[in-house]
C-alpha cells in the first residue's frame, strides 16, 4: 500500500495560499483558522450546481465554515475543517494491514462552485478548473469529491469524465437517489464504481445518510497512489464524443430501470397524441370542445352584462347627467352612446376570455399545447414549409405582434420574410371577440362550432398562402431540421392556471381601456360631425349623415358582391384596421346613436347583413368571417411588420391579405348564396 | 463507432425525427445519456434552444393579452422546447 498523501507534500497549498479567503471567526477553538493543520489533506468538493454540495459540505463540515470570495474573483466559496474518526474501526477490511490510524483525523474541505464541466469560461466553472485541473499537482487537493445527480446522471458524469482524464484521487458522491427511484431508475453503486474506476458511494447529506461510507472511502482512498487516468475510446468524432460514448457506457452498466417512469407514460400517451393521423383528429377535438365549452357557459353570463351596461348603467349616467344639466348634450352622446356603448359591449367578453383563457392554460400547463405544436410543424414540414417558422406563427395565434418579433430567432433572411408575411393570417385572440359575437348572433347554439371553424380556416389560410408564396415568390428554402423536447405531462396547477389566466385577462382589459377607448372616442367624434350644412350640429346628427357615415358609404359598394355592402358593416371593418376589437364597439357606438335604437346590438347587426345580402345573412356573414380573419390585422402589426422587414414587404403583406381577403369573401358568399 | 453527439447530430438531419422520443428511437441512447447530450450540444453552440409557450417574451407587446404570460410560470417548471442545428 502507498504511504499516506500527506507524508511527502511539501507545505501548502491550495488552502494556506496567502490569497485564499482568511477566516474572520472560528468556532471550535482559539488559535486559528477553519483550516486543517499543515500536511493534513485538503478535499475539494466539486459538481453540478444543485446536487447537494453545500448540504454535504454542511454535513461534514457542522458550523466551522468560512464563506468568501476567492482572491481575485467573485465567486464565492465555502471552507471549513471536517473532522472524522480514522482510527481502525473505521476500516471493515478484513485482515487489513494498512495504518489506517494513522491517517489525519481532521481535513480541509473547499466547496467548490457549481460546475458541469471544466470547459466553461464562466467564472464559477473556471475557478473549478484552474484550483483542480489548471493548478500545479503539488497544490492540488488531495482528493477530489465529485458529487452527481442519480436522477440526471449522464449529465452530471460529464466532469467526472474529464477529471477521469489525470490521476487524481477521485471519489463520487451519488445524492438524490430517492428521486431517481421515482422516475425509475435505480444506481447500483458497486457497478457503476467499476464502470468508472472509482469508489462510488450513495450519500443522502439532507439525512446524513450514507456518511459513515463516505468517510470509509475518503479516507481508503487518501491512502493510495491516485488511479490511472481513464483508457480512451476509440473511434469517436471528437473529445466530447468520445467523453459521451464513455458515458454512456457507464450509465448503461451503473444503472437499472425499474417500474414504469412519467417520462415513460407520457411517450406512451404520446404515441396517441403525436400520431400523424389520430393526433391532428384529437387536436381539433380538444380545439372545439374548447370553443364550445365557452360559448355555451359564457353566454348567459355575457347577455348579463350586456343587461348591465346597456340598461342600469346607461341609464344610470343619463340621468346623473341630465340632473346636472347635461341631458342631451355631446358630452351624454359622448359617455352613453360612445364610451358606455362601446367599451361596455366589449367588457361583455370578459366572461368568455375568462374561460377561455382557464381553458388554454389547463391545455398549456399539462403540456398538451407543446404537444400540438408537433403536430403543427410536422404538417408545416409535410408541406415544404420551413420547420422553425412555426415557433412565431405558434405565438401569432395568441397576438400578432409579439410573434412577427419572434421571427428575428429565425436565422434565414427569407424564412424570415416569408413568416412575417404569414403570421396575419393566425387568428388572434382581439378576432376572438368578433367571431364569437357574429357566432352567438348566427348560428345560435353552434356558436362554438362556428368560432372553431374560423380556426380551422386560419390553419389552412397560413399554410395555403404559404405554399402559394414558396410556389411562386421563394422556389428555393434551405431546410431546416427542428426537433420538439417535450416535458412530461403533469396535473395542472390552480395557481399557475389562476396565474396566467389574470395576466392574459389584464392585457385584454388593458387593451380595453386603452387603444379601444382612444378608438371610440376617435369614432364618436367622426360620428358627431355632419357631412354638410342642414343635417343637423355637433353631435346631433344622424350617423349615416355623419363624417363617419359618408366615409363608410363611399367605400361599402366595393363589397356589395361579398355579401355584406351594408355601411354599418364596413364602417366598422375600416375602424378594425386600428384593433380588432374596436369593431365591436363601433357597431355598438353606430347603433347606440341610430334612429332605430330600439332592440339589441345583435339584432341590428342581423338586419344589416339580411338587407345586404339580399336575404343570404348566413352566406354573407361567412364571408365578413372569412374577410375579418385574412386581411390586415391591426395597426400595431403593420408597426411591427415594417420594422422587421421595412415598407416595401409590409405594403407587399397589405396588399396581399387585402386580395386574398376580398377573393375568398367574395366566393364564399357567391357559393353560399347559391347553395 | 459514433459517439452519442455524432448520433444525435446525425439524427437531426432524418426528417422523421420530429421529437426526442423520435430521437431516442432512431439513436438507440438511453433518455437520461440522450437528454445530457442535448443539453451539451446547446452550451457548446450546435444546437439552439427555445422555449416553447404561447405566450410572448415579457415586454414583447405593451398591448398583447399574451404579453406577460411568460412571467407567469412557475419557477423550475420544465417548459417544452425547440431544439434546431445551427451548424448543419
Amino acid at each position: 500500500m502507498s504511504a499516506p498523501v500527506q507524508a511527502a507534500k511539501p507545505k501548502r497549498r491550495l488552502g494556506l495560499s496567502p490569497l485564499a479567503p482568511v477566516p474572520v471567526k472560528q468556532c471550535c477553538s482559539q488559535g486559528g483558522g477553519p483550516m486543517a493543520g499543515p500536511g493534513e489533506p485538503i478535499i475539494a468538493l466539486v459538481g453540478a450546481p444543485n446536487v447537494g454540495k453545500s448540504t454535504l459540505f454542511n454535513a461534514l463540515t457542522g458550523a466551522r465554515a468560512t464563506m468568501g470570495n476567492w482572491p481575485g474573483t467573485t465567486v464565492e466559496t465555502a471552507r471549513g475543517i471536517w473532522r472524522y474518526k480514522a482510527d481502525r474501526t473505521t476500516c471493515d477490511c478484513a485482515n487489513c494491514s494498512c495504518e489506517v490510524g494513522e491517517t489525519p483525523s481532521q481535513a480541509t474541505i473547499i466547496d467548490l462552485p457549481g460546475a458541469y464541466s471544466l470547459d466553461s469560461e464562466q467564472p464559477d466553472e473556471k475557478l473549478t478548473r484552474d484550483l483542480v485541473v489548471d493548478v500545479p499537482a503539488q497544490e492540488a487537493p488531495d482528493l477530489v469529491v465529485t458529487l452527481v445527480d442519480a436522477a440526471h446522471l449522464a449529465r452530471s458524469l460529464f466532469l467526472v469524465t474529464q477529471l477521469r482524464e489525470q490521476a487524481r484521487r477521485l471519489v463520487v458522491a451519488v445524492t438524490m437517489s430517492d428521486i431517481a427511484r421515482r422516475h425509475g431508475i435505480e444506481v447500483d453503486t458497486y457497478a457503476l464504481s467499476e464502470a468508472l474506476g472509482v469508489p462510488v458511494i450513495a450519500v443522502d447529506p439532507r439525512h446524513r445518510a450514507g456518511l459513515d461510507n463516505l468517510t470509509r472511502a475518503l479516507v481508503e482512498t487518501l491512502h493510495h497512489a491516485p488511479p490511472s487516468p481513464r483508457d480512451r475510446l476509440a473511434g469517436a468524432d471528437s473529445t466530447d464524443d468520445e467523453r459521451f460514448a464513455w458515458i454512456a457506457q457507464a450509465v448503461e452498466r451503473g444503472t437499472t430501470a425499474s417500474g414504469v417512469t412519467s417520462v415513460r407514460r407520457s411517450d406512451k400517451v404520446d404515441r396517441v397524441i403525436l400520431h400523424p393521423v389520430a393526433g391532428p383528429v384529437i387536436f381539433l377535438a380538444l380545439m372545439w370542445a374548447v370553443f364550445e365549452i365557452t360559448t355555451v357557459v359564457a353566454a348567459p353570463l355575457q347577455d348579463g352584462l350586456d343587461w348591465l351596461f346597456s340598461g342600469p348603467v346607461s341609464d344610470g349616467v343619463s340621468a346623473v347627467l341630465g340632473a346636472v344639466g347635461l341631458g342631451g348634450t355631446w358630452v351624454e352622446g359622448l359617455l352613453v352612446d360612445g364610451l358606455i356603448a362601446g367599451v361596455g359591449s366589449l367588457l361583455t367578453f370578459v366572461p368568455l376570455m375568462a374561460l377561455m383563457f382557464i381553458l388554454l392554460a389547463l391545455l398549456e400547463d399539462s403540456g398538451y399545447l407543446a404537444r400540438a405544436a408537433v403536430l403543427t410543424d410536422r404538417v408545416m414540414a409535410r408541406l415544404g414549409l420551413p420547420g422553425r417558422a412555426f415557433l412565431p406563427i405558434v405565438v401569432g395565434f395568441g397576438c400578432n405582434v409579439p410573434g412577427i418579433a419572434a421571427t428575428r430567432a429565425l436565422p434565414n433572411a427569407k424564412h424570415r420574410l416569408l413568416t412575417v408575411l404569414l403570421i396575419p393570417f393566425t387568428s388572434c385572440t382581439a378576432r376572438l371577440t368578433v367571431f364569437v359575437m357574429l357566432g352567438s348572433i348566427f348560428f345560435g347554439r353552434w356558436a362554438g362550432t362556428a368560432v372553431f371553424l374560423s380556426y380551422v380556416v386560419s390553419i389552412l389560410l397560413v399554410v395555403v398562402v404559404g405554399l402559394l408564396l414558396r410556389g411562386t415568390v421563394w422556389r428555393r428554402l434551405p431546410s431546416d431540421p427542428l426537433v420538439i423536447d417535450l416535458p412530461p405531462y403533469q396535473t395542472p396547477t390552480v395557481r399557475l392556471t389562476a396565474a396566467v389566466t389574470w395576466v392574459r385577462l389584464k392585457g385584454f382589459l388593458q387593451t380595453a381601456s386603452g387603444i379601444i377607448v382612444a378608438t371610440v372616442i376617435l369614432v364618436w367624434l367622426l360620428q358627431s360631425i355632419p357631412l354638410g350644412a342642414g343635417l343637423g350640429g355637433f353631435g346631433d346628427v344622424a350617423v349615416e349623415d355623419s363624417l363617419y357615415g359618408g366615409l363608410a358609404r363611399a367605400i361599402a359598394p366595393v363589397f356589395a358582391s361579398a355579401g355584406f355592402g351594408a355601411w354599418q358593416t364596413v364602417a366598422a371593418l375600416v375602424v378594425g384596421f386600428v384593433a380588432k376589437e374596436a369593431v365591436i364597439s363601433s357597431w355598438a357606438q353606430t347603433y347606440a346613436i341610430a334612429e332605430e335604437n330600439e332592440g339589441l346590438l345583435g339584432e341590428h347587426v342581423r338586419l344589416a347583413f339580411e338587407q345586404s345580402s339580399g336575404g343570404h345573412a348566413v352566406a354573407a356573414v361567412a364571408a365578413f368571417m372569412v374577410f375579418f380573419l385574412a386581411y390586415t390585422p391591426c395597426v400595431a402589426t403593420l408597426a411591427a411588420q415594417k420594422r422587421e422587414v421595412g415598407m416595401k414587404w409590409t405594403g407587399f403583406g397589405v396588399v396581399l391579405q387585402l386580395a386574398v381577403a376580398f377573393l375568398l369573401a367574395v366566393v364564399t358568399f357567391q357559393v353560399g348564396s347559391h347553395l | 463507432m459514433a459517439g452519442p453527439l455524432s448520433l444525435v447530430r446525425a439524427a437531426f438531419g432524418d426528417s422523421s425525427c420530429r421529437s426526442v422520443a423520435d430521437l431516442e428511437r432512431v439513436t438507440g441512447l438511453p433518455r437520461d445519456v440522450l437528454d445530457a447530450a442535448l443539453d451539451h450540444l446547446v452550451f457548446t453552440g450546435v444546437l439552439k434552444s427555445e422555449a416553447l409557450a404561447s405566450g410572448c417574451p415579457e415586454g414583447a407587446c405593451g398591448s398583447c393579452a399574451l404579453g406577460h404570460s411568460c412571467a407567469a410560470r412557475r419557477p423550475g417548471d420544465v417548459r417544452a422546447r425547440s431544439l434546431a442545428l445551427v451548424h448543419a
